[in-house]
């Protein structure tokens, strides 16, 4: 499977990173009592946003990885923020937002979902 | 008719909440495949890492995983019992059998629980794929079973094409 680029920052700024659990539970509202509560399904994907300064070039470089490597759609390899394995992840709803600060420096939100 | 099911799954269908999920198999026979196709609505877990798919196996059948939706049979006066499944149209073998050919696809559907995928809980077999509606992003499949009611009786029939000299 693809990696994440090394000449890509490895983390996201700090306090910055945003990882949250997808709500995958289905809930059946009854008459009397509390309601019913499932799981939806067994595994799901969970959102996880955070930010990087990038240059111009490592900006090319994602836009590159973005494009080219993984397609679009293609999963990849990143770092888990946790520590421990990488984690299986690709782009999600809103990919890639750069922000252009000042002249070469770009502040990039990345937005990704992580595989089960 | 009652339907046997396992305690487990009793427990889990009366249960305010549980983290027990029922899981639709489905699988489709064809002359025409080599061998059958088998889908499940949900995945248990990675199939392939290269490239990445997910699935399950129950009892030694690999079941990939591709959306899809079975909607269980009406029950109306007057109308003939019908299920569809509506499977996401992202297999294009689906959709050049379904054109290619008019004899019926054999479809079955099974029930199995996520935390024991290898008891089925309910088994729907030997459905007849009567119809495939193909829309974007869709294939519709039209399920009977025992569709004797499309069956012409009598078999033979004195009609003047056969047996001119009665006429």
């Amino acid at each position: 499977m693809t990696d994440w680029p090394t000449s890509l920052p490895q983390a996201f700024l700090r306090a910055t990173g945003a990882a949250t659990i997808a709500d995958n539970r289905l809930r059946s509202s009854v008459d009397v009592g509390p309601a019913k509560v499932r799981r939806r399904s067994v595994v799901s994907t969970r959102p996880l946003v955070g930010q990087m300064l990038l240059s111009a070039s490592q900006l090319t470089t994602l836009k590159t990885f973005y494009t080219t490597t993984v397609e679009e759609v293609g999963t990849f390899n990143f770092p888990n923020p946790d520590g421990g394995d990488d984690l299986t992840v690709r782009f999600g709803g809103e990919p890639i937002k750069a922000e252009y600060l000042t002249t070469g420096i770009i502040r990039v939100t990345l937005d990704f979902e992580v595989m089960p | 008719m009652s339907r046997s099911i396992s305690s487990t799954f009793q427990a889990a269908l009366n249960a305010a909440a549980t983290s027990e999920a029922v899981i639709t198999l489905l699988t489709i026979d064809h002359d025409d495949l080599d061998e059958p196709m088998r889908f499940c609505d949900q995945p248990t877990g990675r199939l392939t890492e290269t490239p990445l798919t997910y699935g399950l196996v129950s009892n030694g059948e690999t079941y990939s995983h591709i959306p899809f939706v079975f909607q269980p049979p009406q029950d109306a006066d007057g109308v003939p019992p019908q299920c569809k499944v509506i499977i996401d149209n992202i297999h294009r073998n689906i959709v050049e059998i379904a054109r290619s050919t008019t004899e019926r696809a054999t479809v079955s559907i099974d029930y199995v629980l996520a935390s024991d995928v290898d008891s089925v809980e309910i088994s729907l077999p030997n459905f007849k794929a009567t119809a495939a509606d193909i829309e974007d992003g869709a294939v519709i499949l039209t399920l009977v079973f025992d569709d004797l009611a499309g069956e012409a009786f009598p078999g033979r029939v004195f009609d003047p094409a056969g047996f001119p000299g009665l006429f």
